[in-house]
């Protein structure tokens, strides 16, 4: 759970950086840089391309802030996240109408780096990583709505409630939908190859 | 009544968002309904189960951005007519208050000082002869009030406008 004085903290930040003072902002950039990062890679799946839509989503809002385009009212985290992800599933759709051939492809979860494990035996941990990938291959097969979810909720700490004003469904919506993928997951587990069940929400 | 708990309820708990007296509530039940446990430890190993990922762009990528903010010029800010007329005309409508304040004041101040006698009473030459009376009269603009202290219930030898007099007693010797 996010600290309530860090968010007060992040309306004085962004209100010291509109009166020009540009270390507020960097003060920002470092404290959510690894969430907002890890949003986008787990969308676009490469490393190189999400440096480049990070570095995008942070020049754009902050035109966004100098042009008086900021609610003060929202949370900075999920509004830059709002932007990255509309950056993102952009790029996303473009890719997929105009595949681009890549020098080192990358495998499906390659892109990919895992917090560091408890294990202290390397056979553990090489174990521990193999699960870990394929519980986010299986990720990967859930309905686009239950995915997202997922996503926004675990890796990119929004609430339930951020997540329903993003993607304008109720909390219990988003709460379903969450619900739904943390069972579809566990099927999909249980059952390797079964379909997962879609929501009436979905 | 018995509050019934459902799975989003224990998604809320697990991700921290139940408010403090509902979360002590809800351990109590999940403390005292077996089903309800059950259900919690299933969705609770399936959070358990979703890998930490924790991925950071590079230095060189962070280096990049902090340079495009201090490039990008801050837009001047536009004078708009309302922050002209704070700047420009609220100096000049304060000094004109002002100005209006110290007229009134000090005509305000001049009236006070030499009240006209407009009361239906007037006070007459008698009254006035009396020592200190006339000084008492001049210091204040409530000439009247300052003869019936002086008088107490005595009445006013004193010509109203149409002519008609009262009698005052006992005022020479007072």
């Amino acid at each position: 759970m996010r600290n309530l004085a860090w968010e007060i903290e992040d309306r004085t930040l962004v209100r010291e950086f509109i009166d020009g003072n540009e270390k507020s902002f960097e003060i920002l950039l470092y404290r959510y840089k690894s969430k907002i990062y890890t949003t986008i890679v787990l969308i676009v799946k490469d490393r190189e391309v999400a440096e480049d839509l990070f570095q995008d989503t942070m020049v754009k809002a902050v035109e966004m802030i100098r042009a008086g385009r900021y609610n003060e009212e929202g949370k900075f985290l999920p509004w830059v996240i709002r932007i990255a992800r509309n950056l993102a599933i952009d790029y996303f759709r473009k890719e997929k109408r105009n595949p681009q051939v890549r020098n080192n492809p990358q495998s499906e979860t390659s892109y990919l780096e895992f917090a560091g494990s408890y294990e202290e035996n390397p056979e553990e941990k090489v174990i521990s990583e193999q699960t870990s990938r394929y519980v986010l291959e299986l990720i990967d097969k859930l309905p686009e709505k239950q995915k997202e979810v997922l996503m926004m909720r675990h890796y990119s700490e929004l609430s339930f409630k951020e997540i329903s004003d993003l993607t304008s469904v109720s909390i219990n919506t988003a709460l379903g939908r969450m619900r739904y993928a943390l069972v579809n997951l566990k099927r999909m587990v249980e059952k390797s190859g079964a379909e997962p069940v879609e929501s009436a929400s979905n | 009544m018995k509050q019934i708990y459902s799975e989003s309820d224990i998604l809320r708990f697990l991700y921290d968002e139940m408010p403090r007296e509902e979360s002590e509530r809800f351990v109590d039940e999940l403390v005292n309904n077996q089903s309800l446990w059950n259900l919690f430890e299933e969705i609770k190993e399936i959070h358990d189960s979703l890998p930490e990922i924790n991925l950071e762009p590079s230095d060189i990528c962070v280096a990049s951005i902090l340079n495009k903010i201090n490039e990008t010029p801050q837009p001047v800010k536009k004078a708009n007519r309302f922050s002209s007329v704070l700047s420009y005309g609220l100096p000049g409508l304060l000094t004109l208050i002002g100005v209006v304040s110290v007229v009134f004041f000090t005509n305000d101040f001049k009236s006070k000082s030499a009240p006209e006698i407009s009361n239906y009473w007037n006070i007459t030459d008698t009254h006035q002869k009396i020592q200190g009376l006339k000084t008492r009269l001049e210091s204040t603009g409530d000439q009247y009030w300052v003869a019936r202290k002086i008088y107490g219930n005595a009445y006013l030898l004193t010509e109203n406008s149409s002519g008609a007099t009262k009698m005052v007693s006992g005022i020479v010797n007072k």
